[in-house]
């Protein structure tokens, strides 16, 4: 092969490359971006640990991303806190559950991290980072360690104290997986996005329930015509537990009002 | 930092020393590796002073550029210590530096770019043909446009890479 060969062998890869990177993409500006526990679970790009105060200011500071979802569970002293796992063995330095142990203990923790971030309380986080986005709270109905119900009084009184029922600068969705929860957070003024995994759930859902805003679904489960159809029926829609590139993809040509995602950058890139 | 800081400073110290040899080889290569961003790949060129074998490398990371059509580049230089220099087999240390960058959001003007300053190992396997494995670990420093101080702002965390490769040296 002579000099000009090569020229042409690079000029053709180079040109492939271009041509791949600068592919038309179908428009999804009508979907929003959220923050899976804020900047993903278990994602090894994430700077910062999932749920922790940190990570939901990074995950709102990313330019495209529309909001975070986080994970309340409720202490010994009726505090509500961000974590995700049942016990705080795997993640932290901290032993047991949340509802075992009270406000000055959980205080205390940090995760096993680099950064070391301390355990937050849902009241920590800086709400007027939030004007113009969605804040979904999902909220544990039972406790791990005991596996007794949660006081759902004492989760509404909390948000309550945190003015969260009367916030209009953003959205606060309540993300419920236990139905006798529904009708109390409802009444309370919140807006409820039930966790469904088929469609008799929803139907059952919907039929008993009819006031309810939405519903959040793992992308594996549902089809794009399941989709449209629960829209149809003007509930909001929302697709959860989607982090690579071809699952994001899916998840989007579904047409959800929101993703989920693990990866917000990889979701943004391929939103827009 | 100051780990850094001795590092660069015993490289600089050993490249003066290997300036004085004789033997100078050339060396291109592909490599594929992984980092916490994505995999990448791309060529390597390396000259040879002895033991000491500065570098350069231009790679693209795999799943942006390719699965989702978003170009993402690295472009990295760095030098490679052998402490083992024997015709067949070289082991060593090595000090890398690169930056990658990456528009997330399209509709932005805004780009993500990272700056990873490792340490590491390297091992070559082979003549003139050579095999290569490496795996280095340090500052992963990203800088991005903050929608909500309106400014860019960057963050440090614990980054990796490993590298396999095939290296031709003429």
């Amino acid at each position: 092969m002579v000099i000009s060969d090569y020229c042409m062998f690079g000029k053709i890869v180079l040109i492939s490359i271009l041509l791949v990177s600068c592919s038309k993409k179908k428009e999804f500006d009508q979907i929003k971006v959220v923050g899976h526990a804020a900047t993903g679970l278990e994602i090894l790009n994430s700077v910062y640990h999932d749920n922790s105060k940190e990570a939901v200011e990074m995950a709102l500071s990313i330019e495209g991303c529309d909001g975070v979802e986080i994970d309340i569970q409720l202490s010994k002293d009726g505090t509500l806190w961000l974590f995700h796992d049942d016990h705080l063995d795997k993640e932290t330095n901290g032993t047991g559950c949340i509802n075992e142990l009270t406000d000055s203990q959980l205080s205390a923790i940090e995760y096993k991290t680099i950064h070391k971030e301390k355990l937050a309380r849902l009241e920590d986080l800086n709400l007027t980072l939030f004007k113009g986005k969605e804040l979904f709270l999902d909220i544990r109905h039972v406790t791990a360690c005991s596996g007794d119900f949660v006081n759902v009084s004492q989760v509404i009184s909390n948000l309550n104290a945190l003015g969260l029922h009367a916030i209009t600068d953003f959205n606060v969705h309540c993300i419920l997986s236990y139905n006798q929860w529904i009708s109390p957070f409802i009444g309370a003024g919140f807006k409820v996005d039930y966790a469904i995994y088929n469609l008799n759930e929803f139907n059952t859902c919907i039929n008993l329930y009819p006031s309810i805003s939405g519903f959040v679904v793992r992308n594996s489960d549902f089809e794009k015509n399941e989709i449209e159809m629960i829209k149809n029926a003007n509930k909001d829609l929302y697709i959860f537990e989607i982090r690579s590139p071809k699952g994001i993809r899916s998840a989007l040509n579904k047409n959800p009002d929101a993703v989920i995602t693990d990866d917000i950058r990889t979701t943004l890139i391929e939103k827009y | 930092m100051r780990y850094f800081l001795y590092s660069t400073i015993f490289f600089l110290i050993n490249s003066i020393h290997a300036k004085s040899q004789d033997s100078l080889n050339n060396s291109i290569g592909i490599q594929l590796g992984i980092t916490r961003l994505d995999f990448f790949t791309g060529f390597r060129y390396a000259r040879s002073f002895d033991k000491l074998v500065p570098f350069c490398t231009a790679e693209m990371g795999i799943n942006r550029t390719i699965f989702q059509s978003r170009f993402f580049p690295k472009l990295g230089i760095g030098s490679s210590y052998f402490v083992v220099n024997k015709s067949k087999l070289k082991i060593g240390p090595q000090l890398s530096f690169s930056h990658s960058l990456l528009k997330v959001n399209s509709a932005s003007n805004h780009y993500h770019n990272w700056n990873e300053v490792y340490l590491g190992g390297r091992l070559e396997i082979g003549s003139k043909i050579r095999l290569i494995i490496e795996a280095n670990s340090g500052l992963l420093n990203e800088r991005y446009y903050n929608q909500i101080s309106k400014k860019k702002e960057g963050l440090n965390s614990l980054g990796f890479n490993g590298n396999i490769g095939l290296l031709y040296v003429w």
